[in-house]
């Protein structure tokens, strides 16, 4: 027993204590070594206090997102009104502030969902072939459908609100979780300290929880990096086609929606809340990029 | 014609979740269509009318049959089948997806080969940063800034609208094309030169590689033929993979140029809830999309010979 619990040990990844500091040492140096990642990563961080103090920064001077004034309509960028005003008079650059926080908010859920989902239905479907074949069948036929157009129509089908929004991205992606969790489950599941901690006796949940998911923890990282570029583009493209957030939570999409007739006259209205989308968005990838070439290892033996 | 038909069990199953997904989704499809000020007898004449006081299971095998007849019902708003609408609306749609996609291979694969090239210097990093920003970009976002810059300003391009081809000058088609294909084009092409650049890097790490510059063969042959050959396979994959990206980009970018395509259809549905044509519209583009895939599982026997043996 005990000589097998030590091979358990020798074949099982470094316990957790390890990793996390080898992680935390790794992180300051991808960091130091990619330049990219430490400037999407500013940009993240800076998103991010955008969206916590959003009443704080985009209402400096008396700036409202709602605040409407009949005779200051279309204006363009001034000392007054930073990014302009939009064709009922309301301050671009507060909207824009204000819509941070919920295309965050919305992709934050998103990802939160996708990945939860897509662990267990990913687990599921590696561990137990019985439920294999359906499940997987209904993610390919998910994943036949572009998933912007399947986002668009759940929410025609269920009607425009934040929650709608943030399940309807979530189901166009969390197909592609599941099978990334599917594989590795399947490919760890060979190996052989699996074995050896089936051998003495280790739970299933055991098994995952110590052996299984750990593993999983750099590609999904890597995945649901993506994944939130994705949602964030997601949400602006359907708020902006006016089957997204209902309209008086300003949001990057909704405000270039609704501003999108006046684009040929007033340019600022569409573009600085796309200037937004697009900086985060980047940021995004560039830290994506970074944690894969630091998290996947085959990468890692490249470089 | 095999392949072909191993595609019949997959849309089987595309159409079945296509009616799970539009059959289970909470809530009664009729109220929602029938909107907020419908009396109860229109709703009631809605479902009678579009079969959803059916039973599911009957409901099911009237939805299959009426694909496999290619009747895919009219809509609830114009009450023109839906077959028909798409049809009307097929040629924008097909022409600037065709010609974005020709345009970002055109694009993406050169520059992906010159980044792995020239990997690690300036070439490499200039193009890799566009890559990663024209996938950071909006496609409308794009789009509304390519108007501004190219039709507001400069004049060049007519702002929205789409020419038919053969309806006027073919100046104006090609002219109502460009700004519409570039625009879908960029995020796509940026997708391909990434993925373009690190299959290149692979391959160009491999011995035959050395052998063939050993052999004194130009760069150009080395490039082309011995390293670009051996690394189409990822490249095809997501060209193919790429097309969703390109219709889900369609649907916006349609929106943006007021084009009228099948996303304006779709997108004009979703605002009217006009659930058979958003049906018909996501089936038939799920279709398209596994047709594409079909294509591109073919061209793999061609630039790797092993396949064809499978």
């Amino acid at each position: 027993m005990q000589e097998e619990r030590q091979a358990v040990t020798a074949l099982s990844p470094p316990n957790r204590l390890d990793k996390y500091q080898k992680s935390l040492s790794g992180a300051r140096r991808a960091l130091r070594n990619n330049p990219n990642m430490a400037m999407g990563l500013s940009i993240l961080i800076l998103a991010s206090i955008l969206a916590i103090f959003a009443s704080q920064i985009g209402n400096v001077g008396g700036r409202d997102p709602s605040k409407s004034a009949a005779f200051d309509r279309l204006e363009s960028p001034s000392t007054a009104f930073w990014f302009g005003t939009d064709g009922i008079g309301r301050s671009i650059y507060s909207r824009t502030i204000h819509g941070t926080r919920l295309s965050l908010r919305v992709a934050a859920s998103v990802v939160a969902i996708t990945m939860i989902t897509g662990a267990i239905l990913g687990t599921l479907t590696g561990y137990y072939s019985r439920v294999d074949d359906i499940i997987m069948r209904f993610m390919d036929g998910l994943m036949a459908i572009p998933g912007f157009l399947l986002a668009l129509s759940l929410v025609a089908l269920v009607g425009p609100s934040v929650l709608n929004v943030v399940i309807a991205i979530s189901v166009a992606d969390t197909p592609g979780i599941v099978r990334i969790v599917r594989s590795s489950v399947l490919s760890i599941k060979e190996q052989q300290f699996i074995d050896a901690a089936k051998a003495i006796g280790a739970s299933p949940f055991r098994i995952l929880f110590r052996h299984v998911y750990p593993q999983l923890v750099g590609p999904m990282i890597v995945q649901g990096s993506y994944i939130f570029a994705v949602a964030i583009l997601s949400e602006a493209g359907l708020s902006f086609l006016g089957a997204g957030v209902p309209p008086h939570i300003p949001s990057w999409g909704n405000i270039m929606g609704e501003n999108r007739l006046y684009m040929q006259v007033a340019v600022w209205t569409v573009f600085f809340p796309g200037l937004f989308v697009a900086i985060t968005v980047l940021g995004i990838n560039l830290v994506g990029d970074g944690l894969r070439d630091n998290l996947d290892p085959r990468l890692r033996r490249r470089a | 014609m095999q392949r072909l038909l191993a595609t019949v069990p997959v849309m089987f199953i595309v159409g079945s979740v296509i009616f799970i997904v539009m059959h289970l989704t909470p809530g009664d499809p009729a109220t929602t269509m029938a909107g907020d000020l419908a009396l109860p007898e229109q709703i009631a004449l809605i479902r009678a009318k579009m079969g959803y006081d059916k039973p599911i299971l009957v409901q099911y095998g009237v939805f299959f049959s009426e694909i496999i007849r290619g009747d895919l019902r009219r809509s609830v708003f114009s009450d023109f089948k839906v077959t028909t609408l798409v049809k009307q609306r097929l040629e924008p749609t097909i022409t600037i997806a065709i010609i974005g996609e020709v345009l970002a291979v055109l694009i993406g694969v050169p520059a992906g080969v010159l980044a792995a090239w020239k990997a690690n210097t300036w070439v490499d990093r200039t193009i890799m940063v566009g890559a990663v920003l024209g996938l950071a970009l909006p496609s409308f976002w794009l789009g509304f800034n390519l108007i501004w810059l190219f039709a507001v300003k400069a004049g060049w391009f007519p702002a929205v609208g789409f020419v038919s081809f053969g309806e006027g000058e073919y100046m104006d088609w090609a002219k109502s094309l460009v700004l519409p294909c570039v625009t879908i084009g960029t995020i796509i092409a940026a997708l391909i030169a990434r993925m373009t650049r690190s299959s290149m890097l692979e391959v160009l790490r491999e011995d035959y590689i050395r052998t063939a510059r050993a052999k004194g063969l130009s760069e150009t042959v080395v490039l082309v033929r011995h390293a670009l050959r051996n690394a189409a396979l990822p490249i095809v994959t997501i060209i193919g993979l790429g097309f969703a990206g390109l219709l889900s980009g369609l649907v916006i970018t349609e929106q943006v140029f007021a084009i009228p395509g099948v996303g304006r259809l779709l997108v004009d549905a979703v605002v009217r809830r006009d659930f058979p044509v958003i049906q018909g519209v996501i089936l038939i583009t799920a279709g398209m999309y596994v047709l594409l895939n079909l294509l591109v599982d073919l061209t793999y026997g061609y630039f790797d010979p092993r396949v064809r043996f499978r």
